[in-house]
This record gives structure tokens, C-alpha cells and sequence, in this order.
């Protein structure tokens, strides 16, 4: 049916429209972006740690565990300014799903198993938006994105990494706890679970 | 700062700009992340400086991708004096504004979803393209002719 052009193309528009997961996204990184009141940082926690490993600095041994844990701080800080670019960029959703299963299903290309961790939807009012791939240390890895009943937005990482550096992250089966930072506001914590490297961020505010 | 609403109002401009439903919504993303480091002064629309902002941004994206041109070549002929209103009589089915839609600009399609969905006139829409009347009034008129020599069947009512 005919019809002058102005009605046509608003008709048009009328039916485009954002999905309720863009919507919760975009919402999320607009609260995330906008200037919040500094809380205190987890690095301002770090002097204490680091004050007492210099108390065990005693000849080459203690200088070697020096060196070993620079390095591990060095990998563990180049994963955190990484996973907190990829979380700042919030490039489009891949898939979007409000299941886990589903979502992880997506992520056939990565050549790791993707686990279901419960603390990735851990608290009440928490709902899964989807995933992307994305790259960690320059292997594929998986970034999820949850957003919380208070409109918190939290991205999710799952990733391997090889045997050297995997040792270097704290590991919570074995009772470590997770690796902390804030890099450009955003609050990291690193950890491993059954060799996987998990990466969770979120607004270092609502940490 | 903007509601669901606001949100996909100016989602809508995106498409209008761009080809691909993922090109628009990265646009509008990148948009997003650009008002709230700069957030427009308190006396000015936020709509509309979200406008701007997504249009400046879609043409830097142009430039720096060195695609085609966005704009036809403004051969300095004003039209003849045809505006907007000009298009009122034109008539079109739903499949025939879908062919037309992808055989224009991205300039004509921003000028017509400005006029049609935003309710622009000819001089908002140069204001808001910072375009010279004139200029809006060539690409208009260009508009006019090929609607009616027929993108895909589209006359017009008289």
C-alpha cells in the first residue's frame, strides 16, 4: 500500500529499536562512565603486603622470591590493564543469553573447557547479558557480562594461559586468594580455578 | 542521563547513518562514552548534543576509513527553491522505500530521518547538518529526481 513517503519512513523507525540486553548495557556503561566518589583503592592495601616480604629479603635466596614475585606482579598487572581496556570498551555482545549453558555453548572456538563457575551470577538480582570472544596475554579467551540489580555493570573473563605464566596466578583451589587492582577505575581480581584463569571487572566504586 | 527511551531515539538516528545494525550500535556506544566525559552544559538538550556527537563521530569514522564520499557533490544548484516540504507528495510502498533506502547516502538518508522521524525542517536540518541552506536544498532536489525517475517505482501523488 502506498503511502507519502514521511509516514513511510517514520513507520520505518518506528520499528527499530535497542534489545533489552543493549538497553541493560548501555545503562550500565553510562552508570559505569560516569565520575563517581573515590572509595579506597586495594593498592592502597598493598604497602602492608609489600613491607613484609622486604622483611624476608635475606641473601641470593630471598632476592631470587623477589625476582619471582616481580615477575608474577608484572604478568598478573599486564592481564589486569588489559582485561580493564576490554572492559572500558564494552565492544557489541556476540551472543546474548540470560543462561550460562547457553552462553558458553557459544564459545566453540576456543580450544579450553569453558566452566560454569557459580560466582560469575553469585549474588541475587544478577542477570547474564551474553559474551564475546575477546584475547587475554594474546591467547582467545571468553568475556562475559553480567549486570546486577542495581544496574552494575561486571565483565567476566575465562582464559588459559601456558604453563609458566598459569603458575603465576593465584590459584583458589589451592586456597589463594585472588590477585587485586584498579586500573583506570575499574577493580580487577585474578584468580585460577581448574587451570582456567578467571578475570572479573567491575566499577572499583562498587567493589 | 538517558533513558531507555532517549536511548533508542537516538539509536534510531544511528541507523540512519549507518548501513549495519552493529555498525549503529557501536556508533551509539562510543557515542554514549563521549557524553559522559563530556556532558553537554546544563542549559543545552542532551538529545541534541547526543545528535551532534554521534555525527561528528560518524564522519570521523568515514574519514579515517577513506570510505566513499558521504556527501554528493554539491553542484552549487539551490533546487530551485524545492524543500522538504517538496517531498510531502510523495507516495511509496513499504518494499519500495526499502529499495530507495539502500540506494541513498547516508547524508539523504540522515536528511529524511531528521525531516520524517525528528520532525526537522529544512533550516533545522541544515543547522543541525552546519550545512549552508542551499546545500541541503541541492541534495534535496537530487533526491526529488531520482524518487521520481524511479528508484524503484516511487511517484509521486501530484
Amino acid at each position: 500500500m502506498q503511502k507519502p513517503i514521511k509516514q513511510a519512513i517514520r513507520e520505518r523507525f518506528e520499528d527499530i529499536e535497542l534489545s533489552e540486553a543493549q538497553l541493560d548495557e548501555l545503562t550500565a556503561r553510562i552508570a559505569v562512565e560516569e565520575p563517581t566518589a573515590v572509595r579506597k583503592p586495594f593498592w592502597r592495601q598493598m604497602p602492608a603486603i609489600a613491607a613484609a616480604i622486604a622483611l624476608l629479603v635475606v641473601g641470593g635466596v630471598f632476592a631470587n622470591l623477589l625476582y619471582q614475585s616481580h615477575q608474577d606482579r608484572l604478568l598478573l598487572q599486564s592481564i589486569a590493564e588489559e582485561v580493564a581496556d576490554n572492559h572500558l570498551k564494552l565492544k557489541p555482545l556476540e551472543v546474548q543469553a540470560s543462561d550460562l549453558p547457553s552462553v558458553l555453548s557459544y564459545f566453540e572456538e576456543l580450544d579450553f573447557q569453558l566452566l560454569a563457575s557459580p560466582r560469575i551470577t553469585a549474588n541475587s538480582g544478577d542477570r547474564l547479558l551474553g559474551g564475546r570472544y575477546c584475547s587475554i596475554q594474546g591467547i582467545d579467551a571468553a568475556q562475559l557480562r553480567v549486570v546486577a540489580g542495581d544496574g552494575t555493570l561486571s565483565t567476566w573473563y575465562e582464559a588459559t594461559l601456558p604453563a609458566d605464566k598459569l603458575d603465576r596466578i593465584p590459584d583458589m583451589d589451592a586456597g589463594e586468594r585472588p590477585a587485586e587492582f584498579v586500573e583506570r577505575g575499574v577493580g580487577i581480581r585474578i584468580w585460577q580455578e581448574k587451570g582456567i584463569v578467571f578475570v572479573e571487572a567491575k566499577a572499583a566504586n562498587s567493589i | 542521563m538517558f533513558d531507555h527511551a532517549d536511548l533508542n531515539r537516538l539509536y534510531r538516528y544511528c541507523r540512519a547513518l549507518c548501513d549495519q545494525e552493529s555498525d549503529a550500535y557501536d556508533l551509539l556506544q562510543s557515542a554514549m562514552e563521549r557524553c559522559v566525559k563530556r556532558p553537554p552544559k546544563e542549559s543545552a538538550s542532551q538529545i541534541g548534543y547526543a545528535m551532534r556527537v554521534i555525527r561528528n563521530l560518524f564522519i570521523d569514522q568515514l574519514r579515517s576509513s577513506a570510505r566513499a564520499s558521504f556527501e554528493p557533490f554539491d553542484d552549487g544548484n539551490p533546487g530551485h527553491g524545492f524543500d522538504l516540504a517538496s517531498l510531502e507528495t510523495t507516495m511509496l510502498g513499504r518494499s519500495e522505500l526499502e529499495a530507495v533506502w539502500s540506494e541513498m547516502t547516508a547524508i539523504e538518508r540522515e536528511i529524511l530521518y531528521l525531516w520524517a522521524v525528528e520532525g526537522y525542517s529544512t533550516d533545522e536540518v541544515a543547522r543541525h547538518l552546519d550545512k549552508p541552506r542551499n546545500s541541503v536544498l541541492s541534495i534535496i532536489h537530487r533526491m526529488r529526481k531520482r524518487l521520481k525517475a524511479g528508484f524503484g517505482g516511487a511517484r509521486s501523488a501530484g
